[in-house]
Parts: C-alpha cells; sequence; structure tokens
C-alpha cells in the first residue's frame, strides 16, 4: 500500500501548526512538554455552534481544517478516517455520574454527542461532506489501525483520504485505570500515488507536503498474549502521542521506518521516503497474495 | 459552510475518476444472539411463528417505562477463566455468539489453515461495554474506581473487538469501527476492502451491542423511547424498542471460500445534515441504497427483499420510505425486523445481515412486527407478513447518529451479476 502525504495537521502538546512542528524540528531541542492547551477555534465553525461543539470535534475539526488548507483541497472533498483512543471522556464522565444517581436525566445534547463517531459527524455536517466517514477505535493501537485504513481507502476509491486523529485529557475517576491523557490531534491527508493535487509543490519537490511517500505493508509479529490481562503496566497513550514519531519525521523532511503493532501477532510496516522514489518494501510482497 | 477551495477535485465522484469495483467477498460462516434467542435456529423459528423477543424493561437500575430485548443468556454466561480479567457484559454476550452455530470452532479451522496473523477481526460497536464503566461509577470507594473495575482494556470503544480476538487466539489486525447505528453495517465492506487489499486472508467481523443505562436514558432523554414494543413503519409508532445483540460472519475472498452466500455490494454516505436526525428527504440513505446495488451490478428490480433500518422512530421511517421511492420505481418487499429485536444500535448492522443472508438462504423473509395500520401517506408500501423469496440479490439497511449510512447487497453464490 502506498500514498502520497499531502496535508499535515497538527494541534497538539503546545504546537498549533504543521510550521510550527517545524521549526521546533529544527531548533533541535528536547520534545515540547505536554501541554494544558485550551481547545482551539477552528475558523471553519460558526461563533454560534463553537460553544455547543465538544473538544475532541473542536481538536478534530481544527487539524482536519489544516491539512486540507495546505493541499488546497476543501473539507468536503475528502473521505473521513477518525480515530481517537477513549473517545469523549468528559462526557463519558458525565453519563456515568448522572446515571450513578437517582434521577438518570441526561441532557439530550451531550447524549447525541456520546457517541463515538461525533468528531467525524460534526465535520460532515459543517463542512457540508456528504463523503462516507469512519470512526475507528483500537485503543493503544488506535493511530495505527487508522492509518491502516485510511490507506486501503485510498486503494479502494478516488478521493483523499483525511485521517485524523483526535484525544482529551481524562477526568478523574475514569484517569485512575486510564492515566490522564491529553488534548490533541493530528491530521495527515493522503491521496494515491499519481492524484495530482493543486496546492502542493510540484509532485517533483524535494520537500515538503506533496513530495513525501508512505508505504506500508502488514506483516507477522511475535505474538503478543500479554494483553490478555486486565490491567496494562503503562497508561494509554492518545493516537496522537502514537503518531508523534511519523509527524516528527514528516516534520523533519526524514525518512523513516516504523513498526507499529495492529494486532496481538501483527505490525504495519510504515515507510517514509521523500520525494519520487519509490523503492521497494516488503508491501508489494504480501499484497501480491491478495491481488 | 463548505470552505472547498479546489474546484478540480469534486466533492463527488466524476465520471472519469478510477473505477473501483466493489470487491465480492465470500460469508463463509455466521452466527446470531439477540432477543428472538441464541443462534440461527432460534431466529428462523421466531420468525416463522412471527414470535417476538421483548419485554417490559427489568434490566437492573433501570425503571424506564418500556419494553427492551434482553438476552438472557448473556446474564449468566461468564467468560473463560484465562479471560476473566476482561468481564463485562458486552464481552459476556460476546463470548455467548461465539460458541453458537459452531462458529468459533469454524474460525479455529480456517485460522489453523491460513495462520493466525493472517485472520483480522473487526468489529462494530456503538456502547461497548460501558455499561461496565457505569458500574465502576456506581461502585466507587473513596471517588475511586477500584477492583474488579480497574480494567483499561474493557473501559474502552475496542473492549469487544480486543475480546474477540483474544478470545479466538487471532493474531491479524484487530479493528473496532464505531459510526454508530451503522456501526457493524460497515465493518463487512470494510473487511472486503482489507481482503481485496491482500491485508488479511480471512476476516471475523461482527457487531455487539449490550443493554445499558446509557443508551435507555439517553433516548429517553431525546424522547425518542417508546412505552410499549416498537411499532416499525405503524401510524401508531413512537419511538424504539432498545434490543441487545451479537453476531458474527467469517469473510473470505470468494476464489478461496466455500460459501453460498456473497458480499456483493456495499454503499456508504454521510448525510452531512444534523448530529441526531436523518436528513428530511433521506438524500443520504436514497445514495447509500444507489450505491449498493452500482456495487453489486444489479438494477433495484433484481432485489428481492429490503431488511430495513425502520426503528419505529416517527421521523426514521416515514424518510427511509421516501429514500426507497427514490431509488425502486416499483415496490420490493421491505420490512423491518426492529419489532421483533429491538434496535440493537451497534449490533443492528449484522443483525439486519444474517437476516437476510438467512432468508437468501431459505427462501423466506420476515415481515413487520407489530406492523398493524401502516402510517397514511407511507411513500413506499412496507411488508407486514413474511413472504417468498424468490430473487437472489437481498440489501440491508443501517444508519446511524452523525448521519452515517451503510446498505448492503447479499447475492446467493452463482447466480448472473453476483460470481466470483
Amino acid at each position: 500500500m502506498k500514498a502520497r502525504v499531502r496535508g499535515v495537521g497538527v494541534f497538539a502538546r503546545g504546537i498549533d501548526s504543521f510550521d510550527a512542528l517545524r521549526a521546533h524540528a529544527g531548533d533541535a531541542s528536547d520534545a515540547p512538554a505536554a501541554s494544558t492547551a485550551k481547545a482551539p477555534r477552528p475558523a471553519m465553525v460558526p461563533v454560534r455552534e463553537l460553544r455547543r461543539l465538544p473538544d475532541p470535534a473542536r481538536v478534530g475539526i481544527e487539524v482536519a481544517s489544516q491539512a486540507c488548507a495546505m493541499a488546497g483541497i476543501g473539507t468536503d472533498a475528502v473521505v473521513p478516517v477518525f480515530t481517537s483512543t477513549l473517545g469523549d471522556s468528559a462526557i463519558t464522565d458525565y453519563m456515568c455520574r448522572t446515571l450513578a444517581g437517582e434521577e438518570k436525566l441526561l441532557s439530550p445534547l451531550r447524549f447525541q454527542n456520546s457517541v463515538h463517531n461525533a468528531p467525524a459527524g460534526s465535520l460532515s455536517i459543517l463542512a457540508g461532506n456528504r463523503h462516507p466517514n469512519s470512526f475507528v477505535a483500537a485503543f493503544d493501537h488506535g493511530f495505527a489501525l487508522a492509518l491502516l485504513e485510511a490507506l486501503v481507502l485510498v486503494g479502494a476509491q478516488s478521493a483523499p483520504v483525511l485521517l485524523v486523529c483526535t484525544d482529551v485529557p481524562v477526568p478523574a475517576p475514569l484517569s485512575d485505570v486510564h492515566g490522564q491523557g491529553e488534548l490533541g490531534g493530528c491530521a495527515m491527508l493522503l491521496t494515491a500515488l499519481e492524484t495530482r493535487v493543486p496546492g502542493n509543490a510540484s509532485p517533483n519537490a524535494r520537500s515538503g507536503p506533496g513530495a513525501v511517500t508512505l508505504s506500508a505493508s502488514v506483516r507477522q509479529s511475535p505474538a503478543d498474549r500479554s494483553a490478555n490481562a486486565g490491567s496494562v503496566s503503562s497508561t494509554h497513550r492518545t493516537a496522537t502521542a502514537q503518531a508523534w514519531p511519523l509527524l516528527e519525521a514528516l516534520a523533519g523532511d526524514s525518512t523513516s521506518e516504523a513498526r507499529l503493532p495492529v494486532g496481538s501477532g501483527s505490525e504495519l510496516l510504515v515507510g517514509l521516503r521523500i520525494g519520487r522514489a519509490d523503492p521497494p518494501t516488503h508491501a508489494s510482497r504480501v499484497n501480491r497474495q491478495g491481488a | 459552510m463548505s470552505d472547498r477551495t479546489n474546484p478540480s477535485i469534486p466533492s463527488e465522484p466524476s465520471p472519469n475518476a478510477p473505477v473501483h469495483e466493489f470487491p465480492r467477498t465470500a460469508v463463509v460462516a455466521w452466527t446470531l444472539a439477540s432477543a428472538l434467542g441464541s443462534g440461527l435456529a432460534a431466529h428462523r423459528e421466531a420468525f416463522a411463528e412471527q414470535r417476538g423477543g421483548l419485554r417490559p424493561n427489568d434490566y437492573p437500575g433501570s425503571t424506564l417505562p418500556t419494553w427492551i430485548g434482553r438476552v438472557s443468556a448473556a446474564d449468566e454466561h461468564r467468560l473463560p477463566p484465562e479471560l476473566a480479567a476482561l468481564d463485562s457484559r458486552n464481552n459476556r454476550l460476546a463470548d455467548h455468539a461465539l460458541g453458537l452455530d459452531g462458529f468459533g470452532e469454524r474460525v479455529e479451522r480456517v485460522a489453523a489453515t491460513l495462520g493466525m496473523h493472517r485472520v483480522g477481526v473487526l468489529i462494530g460497536t456503538s456502547t461497548a461495554s460501558i455499561g461496565r464503566t457505569e458500574s465502576a461509577y456506581a461502585q466507587l470507594a473513596d471517588g475511586r474506581i477500584v477492583a474488579p473495575f480497574d480494567q483499561p482494556r474493557v473501559h474502552n470503544p475496542h473492549s469487544v473487538a480486543h475480546y474477540t480476538a483474544a478470545r479466538l487466539g487471532l493474531g491479524g489486525p484487530c479493528m473496532s469501527l464505531s459510526t454508530a447505528c451503522s456501526s457493524s453495517g460497515k465493518v463487512f465492506a470494510a473487511a472486503a476492502r482489507w481482503l481485496a487489499a491482500g491485508v488479511v486472508d480471512a476476516v471475523v467481523v461482527g457487531g455487539v451491542d449490550s443493554l445499558c443505562l446509557s443508551i435507555l436514558h439517553g433516548f429517553a432523554s431525546l424522547e425518542l423511547v417508546s412505552r410499549r414494543p416498537c411499532r416499525p413503519f405503524d401510524a401508531s409508532r413512537d419511538g424504539i424498542s432498545i434490543g441487545e445483540a451479537a453476531g458474527f460472519a467469517l469473510l473470505q475472498r470468494p476464489a478461496r471460500a466455500d460459501s453460498e452466500v456473497l458480499l456483493s455490494g456495499a454503499g456508504e454516505t454521510s448525510d452531512a445534515w444534523h448530529m441526531a436526525q436523518p436528513h428530511p428527504e433521506g438524500r443520504g440513505a436514497a445514495d447509500a441504497m444507489r450505491r449498493a446495488l452500482q456495487a453489486a451490478g444489479i438494477a433495484p428490480a433484481e432485489l428481492g427483499y429490503v431488511n430495513l433500518h425502520g426503528t419505529a422512530t416517527p421521523a426514521n421511517d416515514s424518510i427511509e420510505a421516501k429514500a426507497l421511492a427514490q431509488v425502486f420505481d416499483a415496490p420490493v418487499p421491505a420490512a423491518s425486523t426492529k419489532g421483533y429485536t429491538g434496535h440493537t444500535l451497534g449490533a443492528a448492522g449484522v443483525v439486519g445481515a444474517v437476516t437476510v443472508i438467512e432468508a437468501l438462504l431459505a427462501r423466506r423473509a420476515p415481515g413487520t412486527l407489530n406492523l398493524e395500520r401502516p402510517e397514511p401517506g407511507l411513500a413506499f408500501p412496507i411488508l407486514t407478513q413474511a413472504t417468498t423469496l424468490d430473487a437472489d440479490h437481498a440489501m440491508s439497511n443501517s444508519f446511524g447518529f452523525g448521519g452515517n449510512n451503510c446498505s448492503l447487497v447479499f447475492s446467493r453464490r452463482g447466480v448472473s451479476g453476483a460470481s466470483a
């Protein structure tokens, strides 16, 4: 599976754009501290809608807008694939607290926003996007599965595919189980290699969005059965934290390889290549089995 | 509010776009547990006898005056000791269903041949194990979540897909799709793409959603819950009956699989309209049905049956009928089985899919339970009684919050338009 990275959006860890991430990558200092940033105010959301829009949607729409703007593609013209490790933990906490009481009277607005796919629904409504959207959940493998799903969709239909990660902090007592999490999101706009995208630099460019080829394949990994136990040793990571090494590689224009678990006995081998060259990867060998 | 900036990338596929044929996919095995009972035979009998599974709400902790579709077997079921740390009602319901109709054994045989890492898991769920999180909150100690509720792999939306993979010993990619009530329709389409792309050689798809307070009282807050058994498309309908279900199917590429049924088409769309209400003209629903027919390569008239979303809310049913009228020039037998099972939310897609698959093979399709007096002026006729299904193609609709729509077409294998 191969795709061209056409746009990137970032809102996490005190970094509010891909340009800011590039600047940070250039100064070679340590990773920025986890931020307590407030949710963004995406320009495409009318002010009267903003107050009603939960934070996961605000984060997701912000990074989605950034990635689409970079490529010069409308947010209505993409197939969105969202993921979030835990969804809207603030609403989960509100619902469970309310339901533990006698009255059990829930806010209709908060209930309708409690579905995991609410941020994708909000984007489609605000952008007028009638393409199908998906919302992936895979806990600590969420980014990898959403990336896999996005790459499969790049090969299965014609529209650009927008991968969006969005997470928010986890309140107590859920944080007893999951850790505190953090507010953050990122997006990558992916197309087939041959798709022409006017907003990008020439496909022959040596750096920047549009000049990056992402290839990936699923392969066997040593079986990991430790996950069957009830507790996990480390707290969960947000989808953006899972994506961070690839984001940094994109920002640094560096060729990079990552191995991301997608199941208890399989992993996604991801390669980033700068420029047009598409060296063979494990992908071609594995994919031939199913062609 | 569109911020389209690039006219060269259309928001609808252009006529010149590369043609991507839908990858026809073999449905090799399937099973279902719902309020109608455990396993396929129980569902056949209930449909034949027109016996519904709804009962007055007796879900622990809820006094909401409504009827529910409860799977009693999930009450008593226990997880195997090695997976007991993943305990939740939702995982119990999944575990119960995996043991029915020889499904789990069939998967294990296929996985032994293909390799555990070549079999993927793709489960649709809306609420997953949120019922367990509700219990954790009801039993806090000094404001903290304590044992036995200290379960990070249970208190998250991926819990039941993770459980399914662990239970079946599968090592391939394991993913949940959570798009509310279309979730377990969309897993069929996603699995077909995985198989076509060579990501895996077989996929266990399914949908599992169990009763919980969030859904009972959430839908009550929207005033969408009926006090009586739900009555899809009836003039007196006034809301849904909430149910629970677990269903699974094993999908493979058709060239290598022995099966009588194919997933031959899927159509997925977004309304881009409202978070909790369908587009008033059924725009997204009609587009999903058209795309599914187009993907299957069949004309609307070739379809023998549509299992409708048909939730029995006033809005859904009249709008779904409008959408049907836009797609089908002549009536096709179309029915909702929500009066039998209740609306099983994230599992509704797989309940519809299994109902359609069984109907194709038995050449008999269920009607709409509790539909006594169809709403006057409904845009499309709705089947009340079970009917003979002579055609070789049938459709299942599932639509969800967020304006998320999915239609699937299943076909008897070997017939025109559905060969591998």
